[in-house]
């Protein structure tokens, strides 16, 4: 990019290079790259970027494929073996893939192959997990998702694999609410009948950023935001239009009056914090919320009293008056870095 | 240090199956809870599956719940088991007055609890389920009558809800007969259901809070080699399983989690 922009003749202006001065920072630049495609197989160009972004599709696209494939496979066959034989397939799959995985590691710098054998593996225990509990006739129990939630945590963090992250991250959440649920007496597959749960899960997983430094792992945090912020947003949009129960001692009516009008508010709370931190996951994901909270509501309003085309037509503004509010925002947002810069 | 998290997503792999494994032959060590006889009423055999996509055999658990009524035409005055008392018993909260006006509301929003039951196998509560399904048959048959009464006792599982506790141990201390009664784990809700169709009081229907069992876990895996003639007869007339005469030899163990023992099939 530094190199395109010494070619501009703005910067030229600015910035004149003498012949000599060219050709040693050519050279330089040359160099750097070269080495650092090298050491960490990096896109040095646009092009490259893009095929990138295309490999990992692939993978990912491959890798659940061959997870269908494990799964049926398996279930294809399986009635014709004994137990025993059953019990050591099934317990020595996870373990295979992840040498696999962890020999793929080894011999690349990019983990195509490796993300997607990690997911296979991931998708062997669940298999696993799965079959040891039908083969004894074992009650289903919510432990089964901590074990898992566990293996794809460190199978991320091991491999840095930010969809296996946000995979584990809802294992463990699925696991807390479940968990939650059974101690009180409940059915444990009960556990997503009661959003509330998820609202205090999911800002457990909001902060833990916070508290936990990721120096190895710098693209994480933005996972543990993401996964938090929908996951919070979901849960108060499920109370608020859904008719989801809630643990509020109050009339229906007045529950969803209430995370309507929280969500409404700490959605453009999460916009404003986001774009304080500079975190733009958390900014997408307040906007979007944002934009259903306000839709909803219009809709609860307008919807039965208002002609059709008077109704689109209102949204329709009201999309434009956003427009020009998020302009400002982003400049806003372009003068604070501004300022910060200097 | 450098590879401590792939030891320890070894760890996690290796210590889940140990649990598990552990959990199922620590549920089939000592004495069973249950050792039983069920035939193909009560453990429904589905065939293979079109497709062919699993190989695996399943038996499916039926059971009746008395509880509910099985058509219009069935009496109105049955008192159910899992009345007021007994789901009182088993944690729900029933102090609100089923017939008040937010009664309704009350019991919706209490959620489905998890409880043991006891399902007797071809005893009392069966033949008195099979009296009241045969009055109500012929009263049916007096209204609207029709060529062939059904025979309930071939096609019907001849198992029936009849008890439920949160203790199992003191669920089996008043059913002890271990192979007549076997325990369950099972998911149990709460509703309201009219007294009587024809019963007003003022111009509001007296009501009752009456329970319901939502789910028992209910597939039992058949293994190798009792799987392979379920597999042979169904092949031999594929769709028709559920047509297929065999008694299954079940023992739930410690865990109150069954398997199998033995199968045996008639011709």
């Amino acid at each position: 990019m530094l190199r395109r922009e010494l070619t501009s003749e703005e910067l030229q202006a600015v910035l004149l290079l003498t012949p000599e001065q060219r050709s040693r920072f050519e050279e330089w630049s040359r160099t750097r790259l070269a080495a650092l495609a090298q050491q960490f197989d990096v896109d040095t160009t646009a092009s490259r970027k893009r095929v990138s972004w295309a490999m990992r599709i692939a993978s990912t696209l491959g890798a659940l494929a061959l997870c269908a494939s494990v799964v049926l496979l398996f279930t294809r066959y399986w009635g014709y073996l004994n137990t025993p034989v059953q019990l050591a397939i099934v317990f020595l799959a996870p373990l295979v893939l992840l040498a696999g995985a962890e020999f793929a590691a080894q011999r690349e710098t990019t983990h195509y192959y490796t993300g997607l054998l990690a997911l296979v593996a991931l998708a062997s225990f669940i298999l696993n997990l799965a079959v040891v509990g039908g083969i004894f006739n074992i009650h289903s129990t919510e432990r089964a998702l901590l074990a898992w939630g566990l293996f794809a945590i460190l199978l991320a963090y091991r491999y840095s694999f930010r969809l296996m992250l946000a995979a584990g991250i809802l294992f463990l959440m699925s696991y807390g609410a479940a968990a939650f649920t059974a101690r009180m007496g409940y059915d444990w597959l009960d556990f997503y009948g009661r959003p509330e749960h998820f609202l205090a899960l999911s800002l457990l997983v909001f902060a833990i950023p916070l508290f936990v430094r990721h120096s190895g792992h710098s693209d994480f945090p933005s996972v543990y935001r993401l996964v938090g912020a929908v996951i919070f947003f979901i849960a108060v949009l499920s109370l608020a239009e859904w008719g989801a129960p809630s643990y509020l001692p109050w009339k229906t009516a007045d529950i969803e009056r209430f995370y309507e009008a929280a969500g409404l508010f700490l959605s453009a709370g999460a916009i404003c914090w986001g774009i304080v931190r500079n975190w733009n996951g958390v900014v997408k994901t307040g906007a979007t919320f944002f934009v259903i909270f306000l839709f909803t509501r219009l809709y609860h309003w307008w919807w039965d009293w208002m002609p059709r085309y008077l109704f689109f037509a209102a949204i329709g503004a009201m999309g434009i008056a956003l427009v020009w509010g998020f302009k400002r925002v982003r400049a806003k947002m372009s003068r604070l870095e501004d300022e910060a810069a200097v | 240090m450098k590879r401590a998290s792939l030891i320890a997503a070894v760890t996690v792999v290796v210590g889940a199956n140990i649990i598990a494994v552990g959990h199922g032959l620590l549920n089939r060590t000592g004495t069973p809870d249950a050792d039983i006889v069920l035939t193909q009423r009560e453990l429904t055999y589905y065939g293979a599956s079109g497709s062919d996509d699993d190989s695996g055999v399943t038996l499916s658990l039926t059971w009746i719940d008395p509880a509910l009524r099985s058509w219009p035409g069935w009496p109105e005055e049955t008192d159910s088991w899992l009345n007021r008392q007994m789901l009182e018993k088993l944690g729900f909260n029933c102090s609100v007055d089923p017939s008040s006006a937010d009664a309704g509301r009350f019991y919706e929003r209490q959620r489905a609890r998890r409880a043991f039951v006891a399902l007797e196998y071809d005893g009392p509560a069966w033949q008195a389920w099979r009296e009241t399904y045969d009055a109500a048959q012929a009263a049916q048959q007096q209204r609207i009558p029709t060529n062939s009464p059904v025979n309930v006792s071939s096609i019907r599982s001849h198992l029936v809800a009849v008890d439920a506790d949160l203790d199992a141990r003191q669920l089996r201390a008043r059913h002890p007969d271990r192979g007549l009664v076997i325990l369950v784990p099972a998911v149990i809700a709460v509703g309201l259901e009219p007294v009587s169709a024809m019963t007003i009081a003022g111009s509001r229907r007296v009501m009752r809070v009456r329970g319901r069992i939502q789910e028992i876990p209910s597939f039992i895996h058949v293994p190798q080699p009792f799987s392979e003639e379920f597999r042979r007869m169904s092949q031999r007339s594929p769709r028709t399983g559920a047509r297929m005469t065999y008694r299954v030899h079940l023992r739930y163990g410690r865990l109150l989690e069954p398997w199998v023992v033995g199968v045996e099939f008639a011709e």
